[in-house]
């Protein structure tokens, strides 16, 4: 099968800053990635690609061998570092939102973890906290039975409780052929869902590997790689 | 797909045109009860008729205006804000976006305007006798039909590139909005900024082309291309000439709009 995210000399640079240099990728499916590195290595660039938010300089990015499109977009489900919801709407409305246009959306998943987390569907997102604003966008993205998911920083806001959840929920609720992409710089809170790492820095693709071997080879944690890779 | 965006589109812009539509009346009815004790000969009195009617007018004006910041603030608030992460990752195409954002502006400012004039009617009730108001129209109606009649089939002619033409235009003035926006987001900065700018080039660009065909259109030797041209059948020519320009410039915006938001999109 062929991989669920692949980069072919992608390219992405900004008014004469490169964001994104020559990265070469393939992910393969059914795998929990997480996609580290520093402040502005290029996470949320790559991440907002796969989603055809932006377009590439040059090069390359395929989601199971197209470019980003509608196709591709059936099934990733996208979880962005900010807040993309209406405000007027109420947690319910934002629910019939996504049941309307994914049709992978799992309604009774959704009401089952705003349950778990104590969350109320009468609210207006408006009157929402920003940390509960995005537990209600998580759960609507994992509540997708999606092929590829792309976090970018999803538990950064939220309280460790609801970390926890949030984490295992994201190992425990999704197909095992999807793959998970979790882009962070908390890396010792989710170290242990972690079936492969990729290090990003200043653009470019610095180490791409499964967990295990860098216990295994190197006796390190992640935590503990990243540090010495990106010391300062 | 279409229908649902067309359902959530229409959803996130009723709940401003329904309360403006409503103020709209609520002051044209307050504005007709003031006159109901102009009998009372006070000072206050008539300071309130004429704040209420300043009001109204004020309205009046208001509903234009906030029908064409509405449907720029739909626009560029769901496309190009933070909104527009989710927008842009829908399984939609651009073309149906598109489509569902330019049928429910156009659905609003036929509304705006039906709603304005009917605004007036309330403003009138009782001061004109609306029996003999509709026995003159219904006059003005058979006059109308029997004209249609007589120069049938050019009179339908005219009357189908006029609506046509009504239509493409208004089109033309909502896809002008698209079109200032996606050119504005081209930079990444100062977005608002660069669209309200383009939104005064294409002004100007269309000025031009449109006084151009205007001034070219009266001096065209019709008999020479249509031999049999006489009368009605010129204004028909002209119409077709102003309709096929109006289609252009539609189409210029449509096409600009498409391809720089399926192409160019670089949310930052």
């Amino acid at each position: 099968m062929n991989p669920i995210l692949e980069c072919r000399n992608l390219n992405k640079h900004f008014q004469g800053t490169i964001a994104l240099q020559n990265i070469n990728l393939q992910v393969p499916r059914g795998r929990i990635v997480g996609l580290l590195g520093p402040n502005g290595s290029g996470k949320t660039t790559l991440i907002k690609l796969a989603n055809g938010l932006l377009q590439p300089s040059a090069g390359q990015i395929l989601i199971d061998g197209m470019a980003p499109g509608i196709e591709t977009k059936r099934i990733v489900s996208y979880l962005p570092e900010r807040t993309y919801l209406s405000e007027w709407m109420t947690v319910r409305q934002v629910i019939d939102f996504f049941a309307d246009f994914y049709a992978d959306f799992n309604r009774d998943k959704a009401y089952d973890m705003l349950t778990r987390l104590g969350l109320q569907s009468t609210a207006r997102l408006k009157t929402l906290s920003k940390g509960t604003k995005e537990k209600v966008q998580l759960i609507l993205v994992m509540s997708r039975e999606a092929q590829l998911y792309l976090l970018d920083e999803p538990i950064g806001g939220v309280d460790p409780a609801a970390r926890d959840y949030i984490l295992h929920t994201i190992i425990g609720n999704y197909n095992p052929n999807a793959t998970v992409i979790i882009s962070t710089h908390l890396i010792s809170d989710i170290e242990n869902v972690l079936d492969d790492v990729i290090f990003i820095s200043r653009g470019e693709i610095v180490l791409q590997s499964n967990v295990d071997d860098i216990r295994e080879t190197q006796g390190k944690t992640v935590d503990a790689l990243f540090r010495e890779v990106f010391r300062c | 797909m279409l229908s649902k965006l067309l359902k959530y589109e229409w959803k996130a812009t009723a709940r401003f045109f329904l309360p403006i539509y409503g103020l709209l009346f609520a002051m044209a009815v307050a504005s007709r009860i003031s006159w109901l004790f102009s009998e009372v000969d006070n000072v206050w009195n008539r300071v309130l008729e004429i704040t209420l009617l300043m009001g109204y007018i004020f309205m009046f004006g208001g509903v234009f205006v906030a029908t064409f910041l509405v449907i720029a603030y739909r626009f560029y608030k769901n496309m190009f804000t933070d909104e527009g992460y989710l927008t842009f990752t829908l399984p939609v195409s651009v073309g149906n976006l598109l489509t569902s954002k330019l049928i429910i502006a156009f659905i609003w400012s036929v509304f705006s305007t039906i709603i304005a004039v009917f605004s007036i009617v309330i403003l009138m009730l009782g001061y004109v006798q609306f029996d003999t108001i509709f026995q003159q129209l219904g006059m003005v109606w058979d006059e109308l039909v029997r004209a249609m009649a007589e120069y049938a089939p050019h009179s339908w002619l005219i009357l189908t590139e006029g609506i046509l033409l009504v239509i493409l235009a208004l089109i033309a003035s909502i896809l002008r909005i698209f079109a200032s926006f996606a050119v504005g987001q081209l930079t990444g900065k100062h977005k608002v900024l660069l669209a309200i700018g383009a939104y005064f080039g294409f002004g100007v660009v269309e000025q031009f082309f449109g006084l151009t065909v205007l001034m070219i259109t009266p001096y065209l030797n019709y008999r020479e291309v249509f031999p049999d041209a006489y009368g009605i059948v010129t204004g028909e020519i002209v119409l077709l000439v102003l309709l096929i320009v109006q289609l252009v410039v539609t189409a210029i915006y449509g096409v600009v709009t498409w391809v720089l938001m399926k192409r160019n999109v670089n949310l930052q």
